[in-house]
C-alpha cells in the first residue's frame, strides 16, 4: 500500500489533525487521546508488527514536546510514522507497552530524558541516568560541570 | 526439567536469594549488571541494570557540525564501526539529496562486509572464553589481524576506522588492497570450517547450548529483536535484502536462518553469515570498476529543515539514525537506534527456569555490546 | 638503605647444578615483582578490544610476564583502566581499588581515562579523567592506543617498580 491508502484507512477510524508525506512515508499527527486506538488498529488490522523506535523532540520555541512512533510491517513492508504533540509544562500520554513490549524500555528512556509521564506503565523509573541529573535532553538544561566546546 | 525437591527435611524451608552479577565480571562483555533472583541454582527472575557507561552522546551531538559527527558514530559500537558510519552517512545524504557514485558504493560494501567478518570473529573468541575454551581466541585473532592490516592501509585506524565521508571517500583504495583481499579470500573458507569443527561441533559445547534459551518467533518480534538473534528463530528479516542500500541489490547471497530458536541455532547463523560475507567479497572484486569516488557536496553542509531515518543491517541487527534538522549547521536532534537495546530487553523471557551456568551461555549468544545500549 | 643502591648482581661461583650470585635484596624482590604482574580485567569501552588483541598471539604480553588475567581484584596487582569513566561507575571503581592488596599499580589507557577524551565537552555524566578518583602511575595516550604503545607503558611501569625501596629512609 502506498501512503495514500494507509491515510484513507486510518482516517476512517481516528481523527487525524495533520498528515504530510516525507520521502514517501506518511507522517500523521494525531491527538493524544486517540493514540491507543490508533496503535491497536495498526497492529491488528494493518499488520504493523515492528516498532522501530519511540523518541521525543523538544520544540522549545513553540513550548511543545513531540513524541514520535515509527512502525514497520514484516508482511507488507509498509512504514508509517505517528506524531503526538504535548504541552511542555505537563506532558502526559498513555503507554503502549502492553501492545509492543519493546516500548517498555524506550518509554523509560523518554521519561527520564524529557520528563514525559506515561500513564499505566508497569515500571516507570530511571534506566540510564545517575542520581542528581534531571531531564538532560531538554534545551534549557544546565548542570555544574557542563562545559561547552570552545569555538575557534 | 526434572523436579528437584528443594525441601530437604520436614519443617525446613528454602528462601529465594538475590545475587548481583556485577558491573565488573569477565563474562558480561562490558559494564552490565544483572540482578538475579535465585532459588537454589534455578533462576526465577533476571533484571538488567544499565547506565554504567552512559556518556550522553545525544546531547553532545547537538553541538557538533555534520561532518564532525562521523568519529562519534564509530565509538558507540566499536566492533562494527563502518556499519555505523554508513547508517549516518546514508541519513545525511538522503536529507541533502546527493547520489553517491558507483565505485564508492562498491567500496563501501567491501569495507562493511570485512567489518562484519571481524565482528563475528570477535564474538567467536569471546564466546569461547566465556565457556572456558581458551584456544579459539588465539586462532580467531590471527585472522582478525590480517583483516586489520587491510583496513588500516585504507582507513588509517585499527579499531575506530572513521572510514566514510558524506558523499563518498576522500582517498581511493591503496594499490595492494585487492591482491591482499584475494589472498585472504583464498584461505578463509577452510578456516571457517576449521573453527566450526573446533568449537561449535564440540560435544561439550553442544550439550551446553542445544535446547537452552529458546526464543519464540512472536516474542522476538514483539520485543523488537533484530539481527542473527531473531534469524535463529526462523524469521527471514535482513535489511540488505528487503530494503537494499548502497548497491546491495547487485549481489547474490542468501539469508541464513535457524530452525528452533535455541542458543546453538544462533551460533550456526553467525558462522554461516561469515561464509555469505565471503561470497559477497568475491563478487565485489569483479564489480569494481574505475570511476569517481566523491560526489559533489557543498563545502558547508546545511540541509533544509526536515527529518530522516536511515537503517542498515549491522552484525547485531538494525542500526538506525534519526536526524531532525532545522536548517543550521548543527542538527537539532539526533537519535541513534541501536540493536543491543532491544536485544537485551528480551533477557527475562529466555533465561527464567534455567540454571546459573546457562545464563552466561544465553547472554553470550545474544552478542551484546554495552556502550551501544547506554550511548 | 642506600648502601647497595643500584648494584648489579655479581657472579661469585659456578657450581655444578647452579650458580651463586650476590646482590641486594631490593634488586631480587623488585625483579621478581616486575616480571609477574597479574592484572584485573577492567575493560570498559573500545580500549578493551586492544587489550584483548595484546593478549592474543601477534602481540603477546605473556613474554613480559603478564600471563594471568586474574578476574578477582583480591589477588591482582595491577589495574588497567581502559575506557570512559562515568559518574554512575565511580563507587564501583573505588571499591575495586580498595580491594586490591598492596603494592598496587594503575595504568590509565586511552584518552578517555586520561582526561575525558572526545567526551570532555558538552556532557553531563563523564568524569574528566580517572585520576580524579584513584592515583595513577602511568598514562598511555591514544584513541585507542596501539598495542606497541601499551607495551611501552608496561615497560615504563617496570622501570618504576625497579626503583622501589623496601625500607623508607628515616626523617
Amino acid at each position: 500500500m502506498n501512503y495514500q491508502e494507509i491515510l484513507e484507512k486510518l482516517k476512517s477510524k481516528i481523527n487525524i489533525i495533520e498528515a504530510k508525506e516525507d520521502l514517501g512515508i506518511l507522517n500523521a499527527t494525531i491527538d493524544k487521546k486517540s493514540i491507543r486506538d490508533a496503535v491497536i488498529y495498526l497492529k491488528n488490522e494493518l499488520n504493523f508488527d515492528h516498532l522501530n523506535f519511540l523518541t521525543a523532540i523538544d520544540w522549545i520555541a513553540n513550548l511543545q514536546i513531540e513524541v514520535i512512533y515509527r512502525f514497520y510491517s514484516y508482511q507488507t513492508k509498509d512504514k508509517v510514522v505517528l506524531r503526538v504533540k504535548l504541552e511542555r509544562t505537563k506532558p502526559e500520554i498513555e503507554t503502549i507497552s502492553d501492545l509492543f513490549k519493546t516500548a517498555n524500555w524506550h518509554e523509560r528512556e523518554v521519561y527520564e530524558m524529557f520528563g514525559v509521564k506515561f500513564l499505566n506503565h508497569p515500571d516507570l523509573r530511571k534506566l540510564l541516568l545517575p542520581d542528581g541529573i534531571e531531564m538532560p535532553l531538554r534545551k534549557d538544561f544546565t548542570c555544574e560541570d557542563f562545559e561547552k566546546k570552545p569555538e575557534f | 526439567m526434572a523436579d528437584i525437591p528443594l525441601q530437604l527435611e520436614k519443617g525446613r524451608e528454602t528462601d529465594e536469594y538475590i545475587l548481583s552479577m556485577g558491573p565488573q565480571h569477565p563474562s558480561t562483555h562490558g559494564v552490565l549488571r544483572v540482578v538475579l533472583k535465585l532459588d537454589g541454582e534455578v533462576v526465577k527472575d533476571a533484571i538488567p541494570d544499565v547506565g554504567y557507561i552512559h556518556t550522553g552522546i545525544e546531547k553532545l551531538l547537538e553541538n557538533r557540525k555534520y561532518d564532525q559527527i562521523i568519529p562519534y558514530t564509530d565509538r558507540t559500537d566499536y566492533l562494527s564501526a563502518v556499519n555505523n558510519n554508513l547508517a549516518y552517512c546514508l541519513a545525511v545524504e538522503k536529507l541533502l539529496g546527493i547520489e553517491v557514485p558507483e565505485r564508492a558504493k562498491i567500496i563501501r560494501v567491501i569495507l562493511a562486509e570485512l567489518n562484519r567478518i571481524m565482528s563475528h570473529l570477535l564474538w567467536y573468541s569471546a564466546y569461547g572464553m566465556d565457556m572456558g575454551a581458551l584456544t579459539p581466541i588465539i586462532y580467531a585473532f590471527r585472522e582478525r589481524e590480517e583483516i586489520i592490516d587491510m583496513m588500516e592501509a585504507m582507513t588509517g585506524g585499527r579499531l575506530t576506522h572513521n572510514a566514510l565521508r558524506i558523499g563518498g571517500f576522500k582517498y581511493d583504495l591503496p594499490s595492494d588492497f585487492i591482491p591482499k583481499l584475494k589472498k585472504f579470500i583464498s584461505h578463509f573458507n577452510d578456516r571457517v570450517d576449521e573453527y566450526e569443527a573446533l568449537l561449535i561441533n564440540n560435544v561439550i559445547f553442544t550439550s551446553r547450548t542445544k535446547g537452552i534459551g529458546i526464543l519464540k518467533k512472536e516474542i522476538g518480534i514483539n520485543y523488537g529483536v533484530t539481527g542473527p538473534s531473531l534469524r535463529g528463530s526462523d524469521v527471514v528479516y535482513d535489511l540488505r535484502k528487503i530494503e537494499p542500500y548502497s548497491g546491495y541489490e547487485k549481489f547474490d547471497f542468501q539469508v541464513c536462518t535457524g530452525k528452533n530458536g535455541d542458543t546453538w541455532d544462533r551460533c550456526i547463523v553467525r558462522m554461516n553469515e561469515m561464509r555469505e560475507s565471503l561470497k559477497i567479497l568475491t563478487q565485489s572484486i569483479d564489480l569494481l570498476k574505475e570511476g569517481e569516488i566523491m560526489a559533489k557536496v557543498p563545502k558547508i553542509i546545511k540541509p533544509a529543515p526536515g527529518e530522516v531515518y536511515a537503517a542498515v543491517e549491522g552484525p547485531r541487527g538494525e542500526v538506525g539514525v534519526y536526524i531532525v534538522s532545522d536548517g543550521s549547521e548543527k542538527p537539532y536532534r539526533i537519535k541513534l537506534r541501536s540493536p543491543s537495546f532491544s536485544n537485551l530487553s528480551v533477557l527475562k523471557e529466555i533465561v527464567v527456569g534455567y540454571k546459573i551456568a546457562d545464563i552466561v551461555a544465553i547472554m553470550g549468544s545474544l552478542d551484546l555490546v554495552i556502550p551501544e545500549i547506554d550511548r | 638503605m642506600g648502601l647497595m643502591d643500584g648494584v648489579d648482581p655479581v657472579l661469585v661461583k659456578k657450581i655444578p647444578g647452579g650458580q651463586i650470585i650476590i646482590s641486594s635484596l631490593e634488586w631480587a624482590i623488585n625483579t621478581a615483582r616486575k616480571n609477574s604482574i597479574w592484572t584485573v580485567t577492567f575493560g570498559l569501552r573500545c580500549c578493551a578490544i586492544e587489550m584483548m588483541a595484546i593478549a592474543a598471539a601477534k602481540y603477546d604480553w605473556a613474554r613480559f610476564g603478564l600471563e594471568v588475567p586474574a578476574a578477582s581484584p583480591r589477588r591482582a596487582d595491577m589495574m588497567i583502566v581502559a575506557g570512559t569513566v562515568v559518574k554512575k561507575m565511580v563507587p564501583v571503581i573505588k571499591r575495586l581499588y580498595e580491594q586490591m592488596p598492596e603494592p598496587k599499580y594503575v595504568i590509565a589507557m586511552g584518552s578517555c581515562a586520561i582526561s575525558g577524551g572526545p567526551f570532555k565537552y558538552d556532557t553531563y555524566s563523564v568524569v574528566k579523567g580517572v585520576d580524579k578518583i584513584i592515583p595513577v602511575d602511568v598514562y598511555v595516550p591514544g584513541c585507542p592506543p596501539r598495542p606497541e604503545a601499551l607495551f611501552e607503558g608496561i615497560m615504563k611501569l617496570q622501570d618504576k617498580i625497579m626503583k622501589q625501596r623496601l625500607i623508607k629512609e628515616a626523617k
